[in-house]
């Protein structure tokens, strides 16, 4: 086939180049931009770097990896980095391993809502809980309003107050669910006629769980753990909120303060090796992946699962279950909530209670003298999230849609093959590190665009990228199931691309697409490690300003913002559930 | 005359042929089965008269129109050819009613509203799906969808109609109407009708002509019954017949038997009879071959007998119409009636010096 008869005859594959270009301009370009600042002088950096500006220079690698500071600048987050999310991922695998063995196999009372109830937490922007935390523990370390337990009486050493002791558990409590959906996925798959044909040749039960079970459910285990490690490299808002009172910082920290002092060269430096680490994880988890299915099998539908009975421990392991849901759930949104109630946090007396920080009016604080609903900046904020988020969401939904119809048309194969990784890649990065690379490539004009920091724009370019990898995989695994005959019968009937694409896919495959578009618009909403370096006070979103009313101690507004946030998030997730039903599981996993 | 001409048509995907030098005449008005195995190119030719695919070398013209000819540059578009496809999965686009998915193909032809709700009540009728016009595809069973499917192609007036598998996804009973069916339309509308199967059930009773494709060849052409009467190669004679032809190899002492003396040396030559064509008998005779009985096969309104050669284990089958008269094990003598005898040489052609199609040549 020559190029301009294909060309000519399947417009899918000029919808495909372009979708290529825009791509490799999103996605590629920045990133290949930060991992060259990494050895290049930056502006102003000359008497350091001992070269002139722009000019190659291995000063930001020696001073990171070989110098007398490597320890305190590189070495220290990382070892921090690694210690967070080898520690939180291995306790979430493990306790969501049990917890997803007690939803899938077993006879727990009320079986069916705590399998809904208990993947809540993963719903929540995770530093919901870092905020909830110290409100409970923040002790005198840090000043400003005390916490819960100081105004008990009680001073909290700084060891169970910030760092890594809280970071962890905060990780741990928002993985579990993650957890409990891969691998309680995983075990549902499993069939079950696979451990009643061990039983039949006389293995015990625990012979069957060692032997059978366990082996069979590895990939999925080792999968999730290498996932849930990968995204807490890159976690940022939990170890900035909790650990920086006691310098307790990990890569994306530094790297986030290395932006904020404009040491370029250093940051990109950290965003390569938080972008390294995703890479290296989750090439890892693809190879592992691989391997598994060699010996995959999977069981036929209608698998025989037995649940197994759990007798007398029956009602002591439901009262487990439900304190998981409680420390989860009810403790960290109670404490947020009652925060934003109290004058003086953890004074329980009627007088100390207010709805002035959510709708009261010439408070005694420096700033923000209105409860937040009356402020106009929260207001700024909210319109901001759901613009930005909004219109990212429809954009990343139908560009998703686009790339798998691609995907699944092309007849270049190298052309699906291209878009499925570079619409893919930006999973291997966290938010930060990629937020990073996007504010190198638009924080100075670069031929017909203009510098867009500073603009709204930034923000919604980079959550359309952000987003791809999941909303490529929805348009990819929409398309699939979606034959190419349907298409063709309207081709017989002279109906071009356009046409096809208006009145036949975009019908069919409306249920994908409002699914990719609604998680899309939550994890815009309640996405914090993107937005944090490339907001602006006025381009400010809910999460940016929350986290600036952090900074600035008003707790109790903070928490309120929080608190919305994590509401609509919530509400957003119920929505999905109701448009995609079974689809739900696969849309958490991003 | 819209003859369908192919004239040295190939088509290659990456470096197979899926359609090789495939030269063959469609006549106006006939119906025509593309008969093959899986994965012979049937389909793919089908889509190529289609318009769905490009030829790779070669040119089809429908009417003395040239439509598809690479070497010149010639393409035309689908839906200028004048053809209608009715796919195997039928293809109806589940979000719209029966009776949209009826009219989508004649708004793309831009006729006024008027004039397509008019052509759309005509069709239903034609099909006899008048009464579920406002159902959607997921509510219909298959014979329906697939009526809807004849409807939707047909009401663009096409003067070919291409049909993939047209009753393979259908239950016995429906087959038998949905025949039917496909037989009123072609004699009503006069239509060319092509359709491809792999179920020579379908070719024999549906077809007034088959086309048997092999490994994206020709093997044979010609009325149905010829080419299950006068099979030109081995593979024509092994894919139509159901029970299929009993082979006796080239050398074997069976195929001695049978090879008439005046053909010449047997060694070479490999023997095909038709299990209605086995004559049986519980007394020997000079020629006969002896067989013991294996099996029994009730297959509803006939039965099939098996039986094993005394010599060298050899299966032979036996369609008989009426119970037969025999015992498990017992020994039995196999003549062959010879209108049902067929010789292929090394090359798989057949030899034809059989005496009945030295009569019909």
């Amino acid at each position: 086939m020559t190029l301009p008869r294909g060309l000519a005859r399947n417009p899918v594959l000029g919808l495909g180049l372009v979708l290529l270009i825009v791509f490799l301009w999103l996605i590629a370009l920045p990133i290949g931009m930060i991992l060259q600042d990494a050895v290049t002088a930056q502006p102003g950096d000359g008497a350091r770097t001992g070269v002139a500006d722009g000019a190659l220079t291995g000063y930001y690698l020696t001073r990171a990896f070989a110098s007398r500071m490597s320890g305190i600048i590189f070495f220290a987050p990382f070892w921090n980095a690694m210690l967070v999310a080898i520690c939180a991922s291995t306790l979430a695998l493990m306790i969501g391993s049990l917890l997803a063995w007690l939803l899938v196999r077993s006879d727990i009372p009320l079986r069916g809502w705590l399998a809904g109830a208990m993947l809540i937490p993963y719903m929540l922007p995770v530093w919901t809980f870092a905020l909830a935390w110290v409100t409970l523990f923040k002790n005198a370390t840090l000043g400003g309003q005390p916490g819960w337990v100081q105004a008990f009486g009680a001073q909290p050493p700084d060891w169970l107050a910030y760092g890594a002791v809280p970071t962890i558990v905060v990780l741990t409590l928002h993985y579990i669910p993650f957890a409990i959906l891969i691998i309680g996925g995983a075990l549902q798959r499993l069939d079950g006629q696979l451990e009643e044909a061990a039983q039949m040749l006389g293995a015990r039960r625990v012979t069957i769980l060692r032997r059978i079970t366990l082996p069979a459910l590895r990939p999925a285990v080792l999968s999730a753990g290498l996932l849930m490690f990968a995204d807490a490299i890159g976690e940022f808002s939990v170890p900035y909120i909790l650990g920086l009172p006691v310098q307790f910082e990990t890569l994306a920290v530094s790297l986030f303060r290395a932006i904020s002092t404009q040491q370029n060269g250093m940051a990109a430096v950290f965003a390569g090796a938080v972008l390294l680490i995703g890479v290296v994880t989750l090439g890892i988890d693809a190879w592992m992946l691989r391997e598994a299915r060699r010996f995959t099998t999977i069981g036929g539908k209608g698998a025989v699962n037995r649940t197994a009975p759990l007798r007398a421990a029956r009602w002591p392991i439901f009262a487990a279950v439900i304190g998981v849901f409680i420390i989860s759930v009810i403790v960290p949104l109670g404490v947020l909530s009652l925060s934003t109630l109290m004058h003086i946090p953890g004074r329980f007396n009627v007088a100390n209670f207010t709805l002035d920080y959510w709708i009261g009016t010439d408070l005694p604080t420096v700033a923000f003298q209105n409860g937040i609903l009356l402020t106009p900046e929260f207001w700024n904020a909210a319109w901001n999230s759901l613009r930005i988020a909004g219109m990212a969401a429809l954009a990343a939904g139908v560009l998703g849609l686009l790339v798998g119809y691609v995907v699944a048309r092309s007849p270049w194969r190298w052309l699906a093959g291209a878009l499925r990784g570079i619409t893919f890649f930006p999973y291997l990065v966290p938010g930060i590190a990629f937020a990073a690379a996007i504010l190198v490539l638009f924080a100075a004009p670069r031929g017909p665009i203009p510098a867009l920091y500073g603009t709204p724009w930034i923000l919604l370019l980079a959550l359309i990228a952000d987003q791809m990898p999941f909303a490529s995989r929805v348009g990819i695994s929409a398309m699939a199931q979606l034959g190419p005959d349907i298409e063709d019968a309207a081709r017989m009937m002279g109906a071009g691309l356009l046409r096809r694409l208006r009145s036949i896919v975009l019908p069919i495959l409306n249920g994908a697409l409002a699914t990719a578009i609604l998680l899309s618009f939550i994890s815009g909403i309640k996405g914090v490690s993107l937005f944090i370096l490339l907001a602006v006070p006025s381009t400010d979103v809910l999460t940016t300003f929350s986290l600036r009313l952090v900074d600035y101690g008003y707790a109790q507004a903070a928490n309120a913002v929080v608190l919305v946030i994590a509401m609509l998030a919530l509400l957003g997730s119920m929505a999905i559930r109701r448009v995609a039903g079974a689809n739900f599981a696969q849309g958490l996993e991003r | 005359m819209p003859d369908i001409s192919l004239q040295n048509l190939s088509k290659t995907f990456g470096s197979g042929h899926a359609v090789q030098d495939v030269s063959l005449t469609i006549k106006d008005g006939s119906f025509t089965c593309i008969l093959g195995p899986s994965g012979c190119g049937k389909t793919t030719l089908l889509r190529m008269i289609a318009g769905l695919e490009g030829a790779s070398s070669g040119e089809i013209s429908i009417g003395g129109q040239l439509i598809d000819a690479p070497a010149n540059g010639t393409f035309v578009a689908p839906d200028q050819r004048g053809v209608g496809l009715v796919f195997q999965s039928y293809a109806l686009w589940p979000h719209m009613t029966v009776a949209q998915n009826v009219e989508f193909g004649l708004s793309l032809q831009r006729m006024s509203a008027e004039a397509r709700r008019e052509r759309v009540a005509v069709m239903l009728g034609t099909l006899r799906i008048a009464d579920l016009a406002d159902r959607y595809p997921s509510q219909l069973s298959g014979g329906q969808q697939q009526r809807v499917a004849l409807a939707r192609s047909m009401a663009l007036a096409p003067k070919v109609l291409l049909l993939d598998e047209p009753l393979s996804n259908l239950d016995a009973a429906l087959r038998l109407a949905m025949r039917a069916e496909l037989t009123r339309l072609h004699r009503e509308f006069g239509t060319t009708i092509v359709f491809v199967t792999h179920d020579q059930w379908e070719a024999m009773t549906l077809a007034t002509d088959i086309v048997v494709l092999s490994g994206g060849m020709v093997q044979q052409i010609g009325p149905a019954i010829d080419v299950y009467d006068a099979p030109r190669t081995r593979f024509v004679a092994e894919f139509i017949g159901n029970p299929p032809i009993n082979i006796f190899a080239a050398g074997s002492a069976a195929a001695a038997a049978l090879i008439p003396q005046h053909m010449g040396p047997p060694a070479a030559i490999t023997v095909g009879l038709r299990p209605e064509a086995v004559q049986i008998s519980v007394a020997a005779s000079t020629g006969a071959l002896e067989a013991t009985v294996t099996a029994l096969i009730p297959t509803g309104g006939s039965w099939i007998v098996e039986m094993s050669l005394q010599d060298g284990g050899t299966s032979v089958l036996h369609a008989a119409p009426a119970r037969p008269d025999f015992t498990l094990s017992q020994r039995v003598f196999i003549t062959p009636n010879p209108a049902g005898l067929h010789f292929f040489g090394p090359d798989g052609r057949a030899i034809s010096v059989s005496p009945r199609q030295k009569e019909t040549s």
